[in-house]
């Protein structure tokens, strides 16, 4: 399961072979070890692991993963649980932000082809169904267009060009963060659904005037 | 087999050589003196945010000339020298040989001169870059060329300890290598991994580019190579106090070390991890395939393991302290640390770094988290989390154990004891409020890096945010917090630097935990370092391969800008 510390002593050691035999005698040790532990200090998280460690999953895992793991002298058991409850976590983690990027398209901006090119000159286009394609370029220090008007509930695309160094852009109250990077063009789409003026800031440092570069999205 | 390293403990006192102690003692107090600028600095941009001052500079300082000084002095200068210095330490108390004199010379040598020449345009704003100088903002060439001098510097000193390190070997065939050093020693090889990156975004892009010899360079890849070094770097500061963690804080808090063997494992774990997941810092730029971005958010999830291990052996092995002090029950042993022993400050600047770095790691997690950081990229909360780590474990270990170095090499004793055990809790303090305003704050939208006090914290300006002033308020209080521990710092250091030497000058000697559960490490792989690096390189040619390719065809290069001017210093034929 975890690690094969010892690739040559895990060949012949089984759950069930024989081998155990030359881990009995440390083993036992441990035990005595642990009980020694037990009384000289009532050492909570050592007898906490180890009853996580004889109840349930943790001791399914532990019971494959034991013999395996038992080289010369095993690592600490609760250490192993630890390293097993980590990996477990952060591996829920993980497939749950990428259920939420498959499932519920909450994702990060893609990757464009090549042919999209960057672009010098800010544009708003609207769409047959009414709503907003917005090309913003962000210069030091102001983002054309400065003001957007967008319709609610509706998707509004987003592509951002630089004219000049590196920027950001921030819709605040919203998901929508890009970075504008010199030679690339990113893109995004915004949903707004509760009408409102939200402003769009430059969060990434772009020389001596960064603070005044704020556009705005009028949502109706 | 050893399976106790009761040698390690009974290692006697190691007497440096009068050069290495100088070079140490420098190494040591330079930073320390630079830092006056960088708290400054930092205290200052608390006001600027807050909107108290209002005003593009004060007293001739730019706010991003300070915000520039706080970053490279704090987060560069300091734990690089930091980390030579106690690498230099651990190396010649346990491995009990002396550094090599040249090599110890040339690498202090470089270390202050590459330091005073980025220092110089720093100083005098032609370098108003701030510390990850993103280009095409163009700094100028003395502050590339310092900085790469600081960091052959430091790689100078590492190949200095491999000759040591490999006749201990020789003298010690069956002894695995002491965990002090193990530690130190992947902390220098990812440093030395990921600065070759770096290098080459300096030496072969930012120098020729900002001395005008080519007129244009590739932004995507210079970026990419950037975070290729720019996260591992967080694990270049972080490892140092983790060797402290393991290694002295068992002892100091009067118990040992839970497990040897996991420490050793949590090391290498970092070796294979650290370096592959810089992508994570660039989840919201143009040009990379999802699909890459994920694998490095997969990457960034793995490296969190092996804090994880760390926080659980750390706890276990200070329960085992308390208990054998004679803490009863569930929680009695946490009564029976030495919190505030003023003999021990060691304890309470490791327990404090300890106990913010649960915030801190935990809001590491949520920024490396693919698409919930499209809600915090670049805003106040990446500044939030980054002050309790790298300002929180790290600088706290940087203040406690310079203090222990100074001690050791001067022969000096700790003066104003009982203030320098306070000096961790009030940090730790100030932070929490200061990071938990910058994180809220960024919730809300606040970016980092910016001077709001002349525009969003301004109530005549068009762009007031009346919604961002109560955290902006608190950030000002948390910084004076953080400000005020720092000047009793500066108190302590200074009384004990101007005091009576009390000991012999120059005697290295490490409190040293013995583990707690008879482990063998020696004969298994957890004892070697090849295979481990070999799945590290092939770690970073797999994650690395396809981005730097997408970074390469970036159709057309940059010219280089002036940061307060919108004309560029090139001009360009498209």
């Amino acid at each position: 399961m975890l690690f094969h510390f010892n690739m040559k002593k895990s060949l012949y050691l089984c759950p069930k072979g024989g081998a155990y035999g030359t881990d009995q005698t440390r083993r036992n040790q441990n035990r005595a070890l642990r009980r020694e532990l037990c009384t000289v200090g009532q050492l909570s998280v050592f007898r906490a692991a180890d009853r996580i460690s004889h109840s349930g999953v943790a001791f399914y895992l532990l019971s494959h993963a034991e013999p395996r793991l038992k080289t010369n002298l095993p690592m600490e058991r609760a250490e192993k649980i630890v390293l097993g409850f980590s990996v477990g976590l952060m591996g829920v983690f993980f497939v749950a932000l990428m259920l939420a990027a498959r499932l519920a398209s909450i994702d990060v901006p893609p990757c464009l082809p090549p042919e999209i090119k960057p672009f010098s000159e800010g544009r708003i286009d609207t769409l047959p169904d009414g709503s907003r394609r917005i090309f913003y370029v962000a210069r030091m220090w102001r983002f054309e267009p400065e003001i957007v008007e967008v319709p609610a509930g509706k998707p509004t695309e987003i592509f951002l060009s630089t004219a000049d160094v590196t920027h950001g852009l921030y819709v605040s109250w919203t998901n929508t963060n890009l970075m504008a990077i010199p030679g690339a063009v990113n893109a995004y789409t915004l949903r707004i659904d509760k009408p409102g003026v939200y402003p769009v800031i430059c969060h990434e440092y772009c020389g001596s005037a960064h603070q005044n570069m704020v556009a705005y999205i009028v949502a109706k | 087999m050893s399976t106790l390293k009761a040698s390690e403990a009974a290692l006697p006192p190691f007497a440096v050589s009068r050069l290495s102690r100088i070079l140490m003692t420098i190494e040591v107090v330079l930073p320390l003196v630079l830092l006056i600028v960088g708290i400054y600095h930092g205290f200052m941009q608390a006001l600027y945010r807050a909107g108290i001052i209002q005003s593009a500079d004060f007293l001739g300082l730019g706010y991003y000339q300070g915000l520039t000084l706080h970053g490279v002095v704090n987060a560069v200068v300091l734990t690089t020298f930091f980390g030579v210095a106690f690498g230099n330490a651990i190396m010649q108390y346990y491995l009990q040989r002396p550094l090599i004199s040249w090599v110890h010379g040339l690498s202090t040598g470089l270390m202050v001169v590459g330091t005073l020449i980025a220092a110089l345009p720093m100083l005098l704003g032609a370098a108003d870059v701030l510390y990850t100088f993103y280009p095409p903002l163009k700094a100028h060439p003395a502050f590339y060329i310092g900085a790469a001098m600081l960091v052959v510097g430091s790689w100078v000193a590492f190949f200095g300890w491999l000759p040591l390190i490999i006749a201990w070997r020789k003298a010690n065939p069956d002894q695995p290598l002491p965990l002090a050093v193990l530690g130190m020693l992947v902390t220098f090889i990812i440093w030395f991994i990921c600065t070759i990156p770096l290098a080459i975004e300096v030496l072969f892009m930012l120098i020729p580019w900002s001395l005008g010899w080519v007129e244009t360079i590739n932004i995507p890849l210079a970026r990419t190579l950037f975070w290729f070094f720019g996260h591992p770097l967080v694990y270049f500061w972080l490892l140092p106090a983790y060797v402290v963690y393991y290694v002295m804080l068992p002892k100091v808090a009067g118990g040992k070390l839970y497990s040897d063997k996991a420490a050793r494992l949590a090391f290498l774990l970092f070796l294979i991890f650290s370096i592959p997941v810089g992508l994570h810092h660039q989840y919201t730029e143009p040009g990379f395939d999802r699909f890459w971005k994920a694998v490095h958010a997969l990457l960034t999830f793995a490296v969190a393991i092996p804090s994880f291990m760390t926080a659980f052996t750390v706890a276990a092995s200070l329960e085992y302290a308390g208990v054998r002090q004679g803490g009863k029950g569930l929680f009695g042993w946490i009564g029976r640390l030495p919190w505030f022993d003023a003999d021990r400050p060691l304890f309470a600047y490791s327990i404090a770094g300890l106990l913010i770095f649960i915030y801190g790691g935990l809001t590491g997690i949520v920024n490396a988290s693919y698409n919930i950081n499209q809600t915090i990229h670049n805003t106040g909360f990446i500044s939030g989390h980054f002050h309790m780590t790298v300002g929180g474990p790290v600088f706290l270990m940087i203040l406690g154990m310079s203090l222990e170095l100074i001690r050791q090499l001067t022969g000096k004793p700790i003066r104003l004891k009982g203030w320098n055990v306070a000096v961790p809790y009030l940090w730790i303090l100030g932070l929490v409020v200061f990071s938990t305003a910058m994180m809220y704050g960024g919730l809300l939208g606040q970016p980092r890096r910016t001077n709001m006090g002349l525009s969003y914290l301004d109530p005549s300006s068009p762009h007031f945010r009346a919604d961002w002033v109560p955290t902006a308020y608190l950030t000002g209080i948390g910084g004076t917090i953080l400000t005020v521990a720092f000047v009793i710092y500066l108190a302590v250091l200074l009384s004990t630097l101007l005091g009576k030497a009390e000991a012999p000058a120059g005697q290295l000697s490490f409190p040293t935990a013995e583990s707690l559960h008879p482990e063998a490490t020696e004969t298994e792989l957890i004892a070697r370092l090849r295979p481990w690096l070999v799945v590290a390189g092939i770690l970073i040619v797999v994650s690395y391969w396809v981005p730097l390719k997408q970074a390469l065809s970036t159709p057309q290069g940059a010219p280089p800008y002036n940061p307060d001017n919108p004309v560029p210093l090139v001009k360009v034929k498209n």
